[in-house]
């Protein structure tokens, strides 16, 4: 009976061992996982910003302007413009 | 404990569980020692580097966008630059190569910085480019190390530099929109290049109009050979500024330009003595009290005396002039009977409802406080009533022509989009029909042939606008030679939406104004250039609708 005491006692003392060890280096392992993926997100928000920056800096209108020019386009004039109201209806003129 | 059983109960200890013991402590070892061999191959490949937070600590800044969302001002990651006085083994060694890297850099003083073998830590330069950085590396000096940071770029460049202001070197908002970030959103304390978590600050300039605002002062500045210019191109409802450009301009990325006095931001560091566009505030106070109506005639045949001093008309009429009149030919005569007629006190009282005598400041930064004159009698009354004796602001001037003519509600100049910063006070400063008749006047002065303003139409906007032509004070003189030139606008003129100034700073007769000097002449016609090219970004043109579509063949 005290055998099968010690026995069951010193199996549980190992099993929390390994249990204890696993739970640890897991955690570490873990831990090391989250500050990788930190730093990934951390890269990537910079990566983020850096391609933000690079299309506002592309298309800014000082760069625009002269390519937009270059093929025929220039700032709408007041006779592009027509009032809503004075559009012919389609209905009308399909009857 | 062992010892103690085996003085009390000496009974044999059977050997296999001896063996056991022992196997297991053999075990233990094992893994013990395994783990040792494994961690002495994985090697330690991340060298530490420990330092503390005051040297290098650098701020995260939230982005700026438009009020389109696009993007003005954000924080890029860049290489800095420090030693180790500790490690470096040749100071001259480091100092002569960096100097063939960095031409401008202090020798001296990176000789002392590095020879302090008991500092740990110097930065050297800070946000270089990657190349740049590269070549240091190349150099292959020990003791030299790079730290990312971040480092504020402005992707547009120059674009509404002197709304935006500049940072630091530690990117620390040093003037304008900057700075404002640093005092009320706040910057973020980092280690590093982190970016900030803060959202964008929404700024409520256009980058489209801004754009076509400083294209067109640019082109006026060459046109008519002027010192500088300005522009302000204000949403009348709610006081947000869609667009504001000085002259010469200012880079955000260098910001000791900002100290240079040329490139003052003329719109709110400065205070100038407007001329005549002030005349809107004249017959604003005079129709609005009831005094006057535009139709009232006043005498303005002969010059003004009042005193030792003569009040004239740059072209006399020679016959009464209606307040309309007045306006359409700004005549300095008719706007001093009407602003003596009311007398000093109210003109005052006015000004102030208006906010024209306010100080304080907007987002980016403090406002220039108007010069009044010491002593506000009568003489000075008939002056201010067209503009002069009394040095404004062009933002304040502009807020208060958008609260006379948006209905007549006070609005407060801001560049922040309304989602940030509160809105109208609803504080009424004119009637509507004031308002209503004011509009009209500076319809008519762009339509009528006798008008001022005539060569700002453009057609489909419904330009209305004021010239303003005030003479420059040199040593207590006017001159006649050196104007500062004016353009306020409103558009479109049945219900303004949209109020603009234009200045332009000592113009120069040129060809394109007629050899003259006079806003008619230029900052008229700039106005309308500007107009032409922005009006379609702000609102759809109104009226001179062709007959494009009436081309319907059922109607015929």
């Amino acid at each position: 009976m005290r055998r099968a005491a010690t026995a069951l006692s010193v199996f549980l003392a190992v099993a929390a061992a390994v249990a204890l060890y696993t739970i640890s280096y897991d955690t570490r392992r873990l831990a090391v996982r989250v500050h990788v993926l930190e730093k990934t997100a951390e890269r990537s928000l910079a990566e983020i910003s850096a391609a933000k920056a690079e299309l506002s800096h592309l298309s800014r209108p000082e760069r625009i302007e002269p390519l937009a020019r270059a093929m025929g386009l220039h700032p709408p004039s007041p006779q592009q413009f027509v009032d809503e109201a004075r559009l012919p209806r389609r209905v009308s003129r399909a009857q | 404990m062992m010892a103690r059983s085996a003085v009390t109960a000496p009974t044999p200890v059977p050997e296999s569980r001896t063996l056991g013991v022992l196997m297991c402590a053999i075990a233990a070892f094992a893994v013990l020692s395994g783990q040792l061999v494994w961690l002495a191959l994985k090697g330690q490949t991340m060298p530490r580097l420990s330092m503390s937070e005051p040297i290098a600590r650098t701020f995260a800044r939230p982005d700026i966008v438009d009020r389109n969302g696009r993007l003005i001002a954000t924080d890029l990651e860049a290489p800095s630059l420090y030693a180790d006085p500790a490690i470096i083994q040749d100071v001259d060694e480091v100092a002569e190569k960096l100097g063939t890297l960095f031409p401008d850099l202090d020798q001296l003083q990176v000789r002392l910085l590095l020879a302090d073998k008991s500092r740990r830590f110097v930065w050297l330069r800070r946000g270089l480019s990657p190349r740049v950085a590269q070549r240091v590396h190349e150099l292959g000096l020990p003791g030299l190390s790079f730290r990312r940071e971040q480092k504020r770029s402005y992707p547009l460049g120059r674009l509404a530099g002197h709304v935006l202001g500049a940072v630091n070197v530690d990117n620390r908002g040093l003037s304008g929109i900057e700075k404002f970030i640093d005092e009320t959103v706040g910057v973020e304390a980092v280690l590093g290049a982190k970016p900030s978590s803060k959202l964008p600050i929404q700024l409520s300039l256009d980058i489209g109009v801004q754009f076509g605002l400083e294209v067109e002062l640019a082109a006026a500045v060459q046109r008519y050979t002027a010192a500088g210019a300005a522009g302000i191109i204000m949403d009348a409802s709610n006081g947000e500024i869609v667009a504001a450009a000085s002259l010469p301009d200012f880079d955000p990325a260098m910001p000791t330009q900002g100290l240079e006095p040329a490139r003052l931001d003329k719109n709110q560091a400065s205070a100038f003595e407007l001329g005549s566009i002030v005349k809107l505030m004249t017959i604003a106070q005079a129709l609005d009290s009831g005094s006057a109506t535009p139709a009232t005639v006043i005498d303005v045949r002969a010059p003004l005396w009042i005193g030792r001093h003569q009040i004239r008309d740059l072209h006399p009429a020679g016959r009464p002039l209606s307040v309309r009149d007045i306006f359409v030919q700004s005549s300095n005569v008719g706007a001093a009977r009407l602003a003596l007629s009311a007398g000093s006190d109210r003109q005052r009282t006015f000004l102030t409802r208006i906010g024209i005598l306010k100080q304080g400041s907007t987002e980016s930064g403090p406002v220039a406080a108007p010069n009044q004159p010491k002593h506000w009698g009568e003489v000075e009354t008939a002056t201010i009533s067209f503009g002069h004796g009394l040095a404004i602001s062009p933002i304040r001037f502009t807020a208060a022509a958008a609260s006379l003519l948006n209905g007549g509600l006070l609005v407060e100049p801001t560049v922040l989009r309304a989602t940030v910063a509160p809105r109208p006070t609803g504080v009424r400063v004119v009637s509507a029909e004031t308002s209503t008749a004011l509009t009209d006047l500076m319809r008519r002065n762009v339509t009528l042939p006798t008008g001022t303003g005539r060569r700002a139409e453009v057609a489909g906007y419904e330009i209305g606008g004021k010239t303003g032509t005030a003479e420059i004070a040199v040593d207590g003189k006017y001159r006649g030679d050196l104007v500062i030139s004016s353009f306020l606008a409103a558009f479109p003129t049945h219900q303004p939406r949209y109020i603009m100034l234009v200045l332009l700073d000592r113009p120069q007769p040129s060809p394109d104004s007629g050899a003259q000097i006079t806003a008619g002449t230029n900052a008229a016609p700039t106005a309308g250039r500007i107009i032409a090219r922005i009006g379609p970004l702000l609102a759809s043109p109104t009226s001179n609708q062709a007959t494009v579509f009436d081309a319907n063949p059922d109607a015929k």
